[in-house]
């Protein structure tokens, strides 16, 4: 038969000693929590130890840091500001309509790839897309004729170089 | 009221029917003590396992119910312990007077002594000998205060009650453990007999 669970004893808080004892179990517990939890674990120990026998290599090189620069760039390349500033530059699509446009980041530089209405319109764009504040210079590329295009017969190329750094 | 010292350095304080004395100071402060209430105060009855107990305050709620029932006392004057076995239809529920339960204690954690346990005697023995106890018995604590019989069948308490102590105009034993084998359907032949206590060998 199993023991009766009967006992009168009022049921209190712990006694002082239990606090004692219960208070320096929850100390050690708090310091070896912690002790655990500031200590790297052996992969990432190893990996430390050894980057601090070689410590020159902790320093990004000069092609890893223009890497990494140029990541950041083309990640914050303002795509839609520069796009809103060459459709605008080029609003009448009776004259000019724009085919592509990329970007090399790195250098803040536009190549812009488009149809014209004529040499002239063509030629003229530049000139135009110099006046955008956000444009350092603008150089026509290349312009040549299709055939099968009679509305905007010329084709062109120009490239953009942003006047703020990326 | 008798104060003993057991050999685990824990004092006992046993409380008997035939009053009580101012309660000593410990021998040093924090020193453990143990409070034995004689049977002849306490109040043991059996609670049938009630269908539908939601909480541990229902059945405190039932069985201060079923005390005031059956000795016709006011449950407030008293602290009611019951030990519900989940596996049992049938609990043990016993009642000691709150000025020993309650305002005894106070007084001994006043006077610098750790308490441990305060237990009726049946209690006491009964936790001391149960592993000797097969799912049918009749367990006894025959002592100068009183002869507390508790009978157990399947593993389930089925009665217990305190007479007189042993000896003078009170019946034997076997007369007491008859009895109330038959008031509880019980045959005594059937059950093993354990008794303990100073006047065990009158018991047999």
């Amino acid at each position: 038969m199993k023991p009766l669970v009967i006992d009168f004893a009022p049921r209190r808080p712990l006694s002082q000693r239990l606090r004692w004892f219960a208070g320096g179990a929850g100390a050690l517990l708090i310091v070896v929590t912690s002790a655990a939890w500031l200590l790297p674990p052996p992969a990432e120990a190893s990996h430390m130890s050894t980057t601090e026998l070689q410590t020159p290599s902790t320093l990004p090189s000069v092609d890893e840091a223009q890497a990494v620069d140029a990541a950041v760039r083309r990640l914050n390349f303002p795509w839609l500001d520069a796009l809103a500033a060459i459709e605008n530059a080029c609003d009448d699509p009776q004259a000019i309509r724009l085919v592509s446009v990329s970007a090399d980041a790195q250098h803040a530089v536009l190549k812009v790839a488009g149809e014209a209405r004529s040499y002239d319109d063509a030629q003229a764009l530049p000139a135009r897309l110099r006046a955008l504040p956000v444009v350092a210079s603008a150089t026509l590329l290349s312009q040549e004729a299709q055939a099968d295009k009679p509305l905007l017969p010329v084709r062109f190329a120009l490239e953009l170089k942003l006047s703020e750094p990326l | 009221m008798l104060l003993f010292k057991t050999e685990s350095e824990t004092a006992e304080l046993r409380i008997l029917r035939g009053g009580v004395a101012p309660l000593q100071d410990p021998p040093n402060a924090g020193t453990p003590l143990n409070i034995l209430v004689s049977d002849a105060l306490v109040r043991y009855w059996i609670i049938e396992r009630p269908a539908g107990l939601a909480s541990g305050e229902e059945l405190d709620l039932y069985a201060a119910e079923r005390f005031a029932a059956v000795f016709g006392d006011d449950p407030a004057e008293w602290v009611l312990r019951v030990d519900p076995l989940p596996q049992a239809q049938r609990w043990l529920a016993c009642a000691v007077p709150a000025i020993f339960a309650v305002d005894l204690p106070r007084a001994a954690e006043g006077k610098g002594w750790q308490l441990r346990s305060v237990q009726p005697r049946f209690v006491h023995e009964y936790n001391r000998h149960c592993r000797d106890l097969g799912p049918d018995a009749a367990f006894c604590v025959a002592s100068r205060e009183s002869t507390s019989i508790g009978l157990i069948s399947s593993g389930s308490w089925r009665s217990i009650r305190v007479h007189p102590p042993l000896g003078g105009a009170t019946p034997d034993f076997s007369t007491l453990l008859r009895r109330d084998c038959r008031q509880a359907g019980l045959s005594a032949d059937e059950l093993q007999r354990v008794v303990v206590g100073s006047l065990r060998n009158a018991a047999r």
